[in-house]
């Protein structure tokens, strides 16, 4: 296969040998190292084969001497279409001009991906890069990657360090961010330890601090369990940062609803279609009625850019928008799932509230109906730490 | 005996190595004549080889000359039977 491509680039011709032994010829080929293929007898003392053009001549001079005729049937290749394209000029302009803005656009940017970000987006990143001058349509070979890179950790302070990568019109943007301070907890301010949550105190641990509150009592939320002034007969009052474990039963009640009944999409098979050019940024639009379909419909756009992947990007995109139309049909809801959705949506809910500090000891669902709803109540106890310091000032 | 055969065959050798004619068969579509004496008979359905001593007749149908050098022979098509003449 690779050596038939090579053979068509360089070219190659069609030939036909007549005569009495036109095997001869063949053998005589061979024995000269002219090589051919696609060799087939045509019809009686006719053989046609394929040879590359710089061998056309060789091949007239052996038929020659065995007693041949040959003829040319058909020219193929890369030289052959070269001088027959030398005649039509226009074409030639037309390719040559082509070539030339195909490669002036390699030296613009037409397309930013922007790579290792988490907390940062790519729309600020790509607003911040535009100001530096970096955007669709950019002159590439004008960018400094130092330069930009010190603006941008300039207005995005977020960022550590960061480079841009051109290859074939295609900017990719590397950033690394910043890894944020980790908070510093300062064991000497004066802190109380105050109740999160209204419940039973089951446990206590007190590290540091005076206890207000003990085991049995019930606090509520914001209630002081463990204070941090530290009062004294004998000396002046000390305010410490109070620390402890406070355990305690707390009860939730959760609820959560949602509509037995729902509205789907019934597609009526009818569809619109339009298309549209994206031309570096210029929308051209091949329609007319640009305030889309009347009813209902989904919109689904198609993008067909003109790009090669990995070897050139141009600023062309070819857009098909299609209007499948729906009708909304109201269906009732399967309970048995629906329910299971709650419950598991009230579980995620019950785990958020405890913020990994605690345990379910007990739990219950009760569900009813009311005006289209289905109801899901969850009534919990659980042993949860309540404790939370609260700073204060002396 | 050919007397490349039996030189090859008094020194150990593969005989193709002394230039006897060697006939690969490959399936039924593909078959390589190496150190050939040229083609005697070239037709669709009959290709004859000349192999010094004897000569290989293949029989078959649409059957095409897909390369030749000095060497070698690459008929492609239906090969149905060989004959060693």
């Amino acid at each position: 296969m690779m050596e038939k491509i090579v053979n068509l680039f360089m070219g190659c011709v069609r030939m036909e040998a007549k005569g009495a032994y036109p095997a001869n010829i063949l053998n005589r080929m061979a024995r000269a190292g002219i090589d051919f293929w696609d060799a087939e007898p045509a019809e009686d003392f006719v053989v046609r084969f394929t040879v590359r053009s710089s061998d056309q001549e060789k091949v007239a001079r052996i038929a020659g001497s065995s007693l041949c005729t040959v003829k040319a049937l058909e020219k193929r290749g890369s030289v052959v279409l070269l001088r027959r394209l030398r005649r039509r000029r226009m074409l030639l302009a037309c390719l040559a001009i082509c070539l030339l803005i195909l490669g002036a656009s390699s030296l613009y940017i037409w397309d930013i991906e922007v790579t290792g970000n988490e907390a940062v987006s790519d729309g600020e990143i790509l607003r911040a890069l535009e100001e530096c001058g970096v955007s669709i349509g950019s002159f590439w070979p004008n960018f400094s990657s130092d330069l930009i890179r010190n603006s941008m950790i300039l207005k995005i302070p977020e960022l550590r360090w960061m480079t841009v990568n051109v290859s074939n019109s295609r900017a990719e943007v590397i950033v690394r961010e910043r890894v944020p301070k980790p908070e510093i907890i300062d064991n000497d301010a004066p802190v109380s330890v105050t109740a999160r949550k209204t419940g039973i105190i089951k446990k206590m641990n007190v590290l540091q601090g005076r206890p207000a509150v003990g085991v049995g009592n019930a606090v509520v939320a914001g209630e002081t369990l463990v204070t941090g002034v530290m009062e004294s007969p004998y000396a002046d009052t000390r305010h410490v940062h109070a620390m402890a474990e406070i355990e305690a039963a707390v009860w939730y009640e959760l609820t959560a609803q949602a509509e037995l009944f729902t509205y789907e999409k019934a597609y009526s098979g009818r569809s619109g279609s339009r298309w549209a050019l994206n031309l570096g940024g210029e929308r051209i639009n091949f329609y007319r009625n640009t305030g889309g379909n009347s009813g209902s419909c989904d919109k689904i756009t198609l993008e067909y850019p003109f790009a090669l992947e990995g070897v050139f990007t141009l600023p062309i995109t070819l857009v098909r928008e299609e209007f499948p139309e729906y009708e909304l049909v109201r269906t009732a809801r399967d309970e048995t799932a629906l329910e299971s959705s709650l419950e598991a949506e009230l579980i995620s809910v019950l785990e958020q509230e405890m913020d990994g500090r605690g345990e379910v000891i007990s739990s219950a669902f009760s569900a009813s109906k009311q005006n289209g709803l289905l109801i899901v109540t969850l009534r919990a106890e659980c042993r949860e730490d309540i404790a939370v310091e609260t700073p204060f000032v002396p | 005996m050919d007397w490349r055969e039996a030189v090859a065959e008094k020194f150990d050798l593969p005989a193709e190595a002394a230039g006897t004619v060697k006939v690969t068969v490959v399936g039924r579509r593909r078959l390589l004549v190496e150190n050939h004496r040229g083609i005697l008979e070239y037709a669709r359905d009959r290709i004859e080889v000349g192999g010094g001593n004897i000569r290989i007749r293949i029989n078959g149908d649409g059957l095409e000359l897909c390369a030749m050098d000095r060497d070698a022979i690459l008929v492609t098509g239906t090969v149905i039977s060989l004959e060693l003449i």
